[in-house]
């Protein structure tokens, strides 16, 4: 794919171009504070975080919450279990979503109506938690590493963004290709998926946050600690019960005396988010080109 | 360009076949559910023959009991101890058991526990409240204990002797063990300080209360210069919750604060009815129109709550005060020196004065599986956590390893090499599992210091009668939720209007409460109760 | 295709010799669906039975449509039911636009640095609970320690702003609001990343056909965009009756509950007193029926408007 120059149109007033800037600046000022704001508060001091307000600054930066957290060795098997998921998992979801969502943006593909309803059924009906439960227990999928990345392996959401994302595309493109020969698989590899890599990278991003963050497949599913994943190691540390359980506990003795509930929430927030935001870095490139389709034909 | 594309393609096919791998791992998985399906109806029905020839054996009854069998303990709380850690192993080891405990957080536990259950994994050991040990035992999912407590576990029989057999879920054999450690009652903790700053006494009624939060509020406790300071601490969220803010001043006006009461003609019904109440309400509305209370109540997160006290912003909180004197001491107050904190009982205009009355929870406890395949181990655990020592391994950790008493009757420990940090401690099992089978005498009891020891006894010594209804209330199970919403709404609305319209907001409240359910209940209720007390 | 002529199996034989492996691709997709999505759908009758979640589900008895009259019979639920209403039409209508309207202001913005900048920083918010949003909603509104009083007492006001998170007339405001802001971000980039599909050479060819700024922002990008915001505009509607437990869990109090309570939050209240799975599906089961329904409707009317847009 030659790389050329966008000839979109620019806005081309100076007053409304400023105007827009300005709007971006409030927008990312919005949209980053609250990150901010955890990211500072879980290198603060505890006690010196409590003083309220906003932090646009750490207050008596401190990295204690963090080294708490690593004072277990389980944190480095969960840590290496919610990598494991993450990678295999968004492998798999990735290439099973692309493997349904192309041929259901194919109009050639009889029936393709009604395979559409019953995925998009199920994004609105579900067994529940405890028939899932049985047909994990059934499929003798407990306490296996494998019960992480199958389940949960197509996100219907997803499936629907990509293949919208396919229809984008103009018919004539696969078509003739086909006429030249060409089978689906190489349509979609040198066609399809060039084009709409952008999306790609978007369910690729939303794969990676969905398998990062999960969590109660971790709870429900295993119970052997060496399947442990991070997200459950971490909420352990945050009392949900209310804060009577957590105020309750001795805590007079040492450094973890220092560390508030808010500081370790906060510890636990930063850590579920800033692996995906530096995948999200990654994935950058492919959303600050468009595509041009004459260079996909040579 | 073409090589990318070729890549990709490569690994698009090799992940079709694993796809495929896989694909056929789940295909012949469906197939082989009816194996494992037919072994577990079997063990279903042996377990159902054992159940039955027990009941015909009656006194001679044997227990299955292999010590190689893993017992799993379903318990949850806010650690993350390492899997194989040193307080599991001495547990083990002083008991001749092998103990997996699944550990979770406390909001999953119920998933957890209802997935395992419909699963057919029930855990060995788990803890259970009354209305669903019913269900429980009629599916002859549990245990009875019974025999097996008689012959192995001596301790449990005598820490538990007042209770253990007035339980309701125990009629008919031992289902329920309780856990023979009280929860706290909640104190009025006031910074003692600031009274001697202003040169106050402690405030022992309602009004000489009333004056001292308004000097908190207003003539500068903390003799700072600056207006930053305010008297009392409380939450809408905190109000309505069973614990934790104000029930010391309906303490003070006769009332138990979320609890059933008796009334004068015999009667039981919820708090809220009795006849004080509405005058509580407006005592500490007088408190917020003074502008002497956390002004944000209604909207502020808990724990900004909490920090208002620990940042010496507020005077005075109603809480455990376990946490003032003891667990927050010092490390949570941001002032140095840290705070000085004492505790006091209000009299009200009645004569009343105290909190509501802290009893031994019999509708809660530890139940067994009646697929466990070690009993006996099951025992011999409660036995030995049923003691002094247990709680301590639990609590405290390994003696000599983890802690050393410097000072067994004043409760002062210290933690050793490592463990004195707190995460190594907990990585090593200390603290986390305190909650299984905990005796009267436990450890967090009597590792406190003097002062909060006291205050745990004042709270204790100065109970509001309520009445505590064991039997299952069938209304409460199914409109329990809409009643008692309808009071937390009455409360709120109370506290934000005018003090003569208060009356008929409490009065449409009470009626729409009593049109919900609140009328059955309170016959339902009623009957329970005198039915308990014949 | 689409013509309704007879098939015949010679016909059938040489369209699957042409397309089988457009059917190939769909098995993975097609097992998972059936094994991990269908075969557990037997849980739905939970709603139509009494279960308690220790006997199988088979031997649960029967009890037909109690567990909905139970449901709907209450005053509570009645009030639930029209906040929920209210809440998520008023977040569909002012939440569904927002993420059209950023990632259109993202893409017209040319300064690389600060496009890459805003497009990463949007998503952020999606990702932090709501417990750690309303802490901050509380530290930035409230009329006691909240940033804007402090500004506005900087710059000599001397009142107090009134408690928006207090009060019933402005709460459902402040629900819409940081609803919007908080899940506005993964829409936008789903959206920039359709619109870096579109041809350039559309773009070219406008220009040189003299087109400016609007026409091509109508014409050529938000034309592209269309099956984009349909299908999501439609998978929105599906989940209407669902107006966002986590945040009403997290924002609400008993003093606003009123106006806030909805079916999820209500559900869940019922739950905590008794162990109720059914009274629980059978909610789940009205929410998505009421759901579907909408659905269909979205469905066929954006069929008729553009052929190829709609989810089935």
């Amino acid at each position: 794919m030659a790389i050329v120059k966008p000839k979109k149109k620019r806005c081309g007033d100076m007053v409304t171009g400023i105007f827009i800037n300005f709007l971006l600046i409030v927008v990312i000022f919005v949209s980053l504070y609250p990150f901010w704001h955890v990211v500072m508060y879980s290198l603060s001091d505890s006690r010196a975080a409590m003083s309220g307000g906003l932090f646009l600054w750490p207050r008596q930066f401190t990295l204690l919450t963090y080294k708490l957290m690593f004072e277990t060795t389980r944190i480095f098997v969960a840590f290496r279990n919610s990598i494991a998921k993450t990678v295999i998992g968004t492998i798999i979801s990735v290439v099973v979503t692309v493997l349904v969502a192309y041929p259901l943006s194919r109009e050639e593909l009889r029936g393709r109506k009604m395979i559409q309803f019953l995925f998009y059924f199920t994004m609105l009906f579900s067994g529940g938690i405890i028939p899932t439960y049985m047909l994990i227990k059934d499929l003798e999928l407990l306490d296996t590493f494998w019960v992480y990345v199958i389940p949960g392996a197509v996100n219907v959401y997803n499936m629907f963004i990509l293949r919208s994302a396919f229809l984008m595309i103009p018919r004539s493109l696969p078509e003739s290709a086909m006429l030249d020969g060409a089978n689906p698989i190489q349509i979609l590899c040198y066609i399809i998926l060039p084009l709409s890599r952008a999306t790609i990278a978007t369910i690729t991003l939303y794969y990676v946050q969905g398998n990062w963050n999960s969590y109660m497949d971790g709870v429900l599913y295993v119970n052997d600690s060496k399947l442990e994943l991070l997200q459950v190691y971490m909420r352990r540390l945050i009392s949900q019960a209310g804060a009577a359980a957590a105020l309750n506990e001795a805590k007079n003795l040492s450094a973890a005396s220092m560390v508030t509930e808010e500081s370790t929430k906060m510890t636990v927030i930063a850590f579920s988010i800033i692996p995906v935001i530096i995948v999200y870095m990654f994935l950058q490139k492919y959303f600050m080109k468009g595509v041009t389709i004459g260079a996909v034909k040579g | 360009m073409k090589k990318r594309t070729e890549k990709v393609l490569g690994l698009l096919m090799a992940a079709t076949m694993v796809l495929g791998m896989t694909g056929c791992g789940s295909g012949s998985g469906e197939k082989e559910p009816d194996e494992p399906q037919v072994s577990a109806s079997i063990q279903e029905e042996d377990v159902l023959d054992e159940g039955a020839s027990e009941k015909e054996s009656g006194s001679d009854i044997t227990w299955t009991n292999d010590d190689s069998v893993e017992i799993t303990i379903l318990m949850s709380g806010d650690a993350t101890p390492n899997e194989d850690n040193l307080v599991l192993q001495e547990l083990e080891k002083q008991t001749g058991t092998n103990i997996n405990i699944i550990y979770v957080n406390g909001t999953d536990l119920a998933t957890k526990l209802n997935t395992m259950i419909a699963g057919g994994d029930v855990p060995d050991i788990f803890w259970s409240g009354l209305t669903d040990v019913e269900d429980y035992k009629k599916a002859g999912m549990l245990a009875d204990m019974e025999a097996v407590l008689n012959a192995e576990a001596p301790n449990v029989m005598e820490e538990t002797k007042d209770i253990i057999r007035e339980m309701p879920a125990n009629k008919d054999g031992i289902y329920m063990i309780p856990n023979m450690g009280r929860s706290y009652s909640t104190n009025i903790n006031i910074r003692t300080d600031w009274l001697e700053n202003l040169g106050l006494d402690m405030p022992t009624d309602l009004e000489s209360f009333a004056e001292v939060m308004h000097a908190f509020t207003y003539d500068d406790p903390d003799q700072n210069g600056v207006d930053d300071t305010f008297g009392y601490s409380f939450s809408l969220s905190t109000l309505t919750a069973a614990n934790s803010c104000c029930p010391n001043i309906f303490g003070a006006f006769g009332i138990a604060k979320r609890r059933d009461m008796v009334m004068e003609d015999g009667n039981v019904t919820t708090w809220v009815k009795h006849p004080h109440f509405l005058e509580a309400m407006q005592y500490i509305k007088r408190l917020i129109d003074d502008g002497v209370c956390e002004p944000d109540y209604v909207s502020i997160p808990t724990m900004s709550m909490f920090e208002k006290f620990w940042n010496g912003t507020s005077g005075c909180m109603e809480w455990e005060c376990v946490g003032p004197t003891n667990n927050w001491m010092p490390g949570r107050y941001t002032e140095n020196p840290a705070p000085e904190i004492g505790f006091t009982i209000l009299e009200g205009p009645y004569g009343d004065a105290g909190t509501a009355a802290n009893y031994v929870s019999s509708t809660e406890g530890w139940v067994v599986s009646a697929d466990c395949k070690n009993m006996e181990g099951v025992a011999r655990i409660a036995n030995y956590l049923m003691t002094e020592e247990g709680s301590n391994l639990l609590y405290l950790g390994v003696e000599g390893v983890m802690y050393n008493w410097v000072d067994k009757e004043a409760g002062t420990i210290e933690r050793l090499g490592e463990y004195a940090d707190d995460a190594v401690h907990r990585a090593n099992g200390g603290y986390c599992y305190w909650q299984l089978f905990s005796p009267a005498s436990n450890a967090l009891l009597r590792t406190l210091n003097k002062q909060t020891r006291e205050g745990v006894q004042l709270a204790y010594d100065n109970p509001i009668d309520w009445a505590y209804v064991e039997g299952i209330s069938e209304v409460y199970a199914e409109y329990g939720a809409d009643m008692d919403q309808i009071i937390n709404e009455m409360i709120a609305e109370l506290l934000a209007a005018d003090e003569a319209d208060m009356q008929d907001i409490y009065d449409s409240y009470i009626a729409e409460w009593e049109s919900v359910g609140g009328s059955d209940w309170e016959t339902e209720v009623t009957a329970l109760w005198n039915a308990q007390n014949e | 295709m689409r013509s309704r002529e007879h098939w015949t199996p010679g016909k059938w034989k040489r369209y699957l010799r042409r397309y089988w492996m457009l059917y190939a691709m769909l098995v993975p997709g097609l097992i998972y669906l059936i094994v991990f999505k269908y075969t557990p759908m037997y849980g739905v009758l939970m709603a139509f039975k009494d279960y308690n979640g220790i006997d199988k589900l088979g031997e649960a008895p029967w009890v037909g449509l109690a567990n909905f009259e139970r449901l709907f019979t209450t005053r509570a639920f009645r009030r639930a039911l029209s906040n929920n209403i209210i809440i998520s039409v008023a977040k569909l209508l002012c939440g569904f636009p927002m993420p059209v309207i950023l990632a259109l202001l993202i893409d017209t913005v040319s300064h690389r640095g600060l496009r890459k900048l805003t497009q990463t920083v949007v998503i952020l918010p999606s990702f932090i609970s709501w417990v750690v949003i309303y802490g901050l909603l509380y530290a930035v509104l409230s009329p006691n320690v909240g940033v804007v009083q402090a500004l506005l007492e900087f710059f000599g006001y001397q009142g107090k702003i009134p408690d928006i998170l207090a009060t019933k007339e402005t709460f459902r405001t402040v629900i819409v609001a940081s609803y919007v802001w908080k899940e506005a971000g993964p829409a936008t980039v789903v959206y920039l990343a359709a619109i870096t599909g579109i041809d350039q050479q559309l773009y070219e060819a406008a220009a040189i056909d003299g087109a400016g700024f609007w026409r091509q922002l109508w014409h050529i990008t938000l034309s592209g965009l269309r099956t984009t915001i349909i299908t999501l505009f439609i998978i929105r509607v599906g989940s209407i009756m669902y107006a966002g437990f986590d945040q009403i869990y997290a924002m609400s109090n008993d003093a606003v509950i009123s106006v806030a309570d909805i079916i999820d939050t209500y559900v869940y209240r019922i739950g905590l007193t008794q162990r109720n799975f059914s009274l629980a599906t059978a909610a789940g089961l009205f929410q998505s029926a009421i759901g579907m329904i909408l659905v269909m409707i979205t469905n066929y009317i954006s069929k008729k408007i553009e052929p190829d847009s709609g989810l089935f």
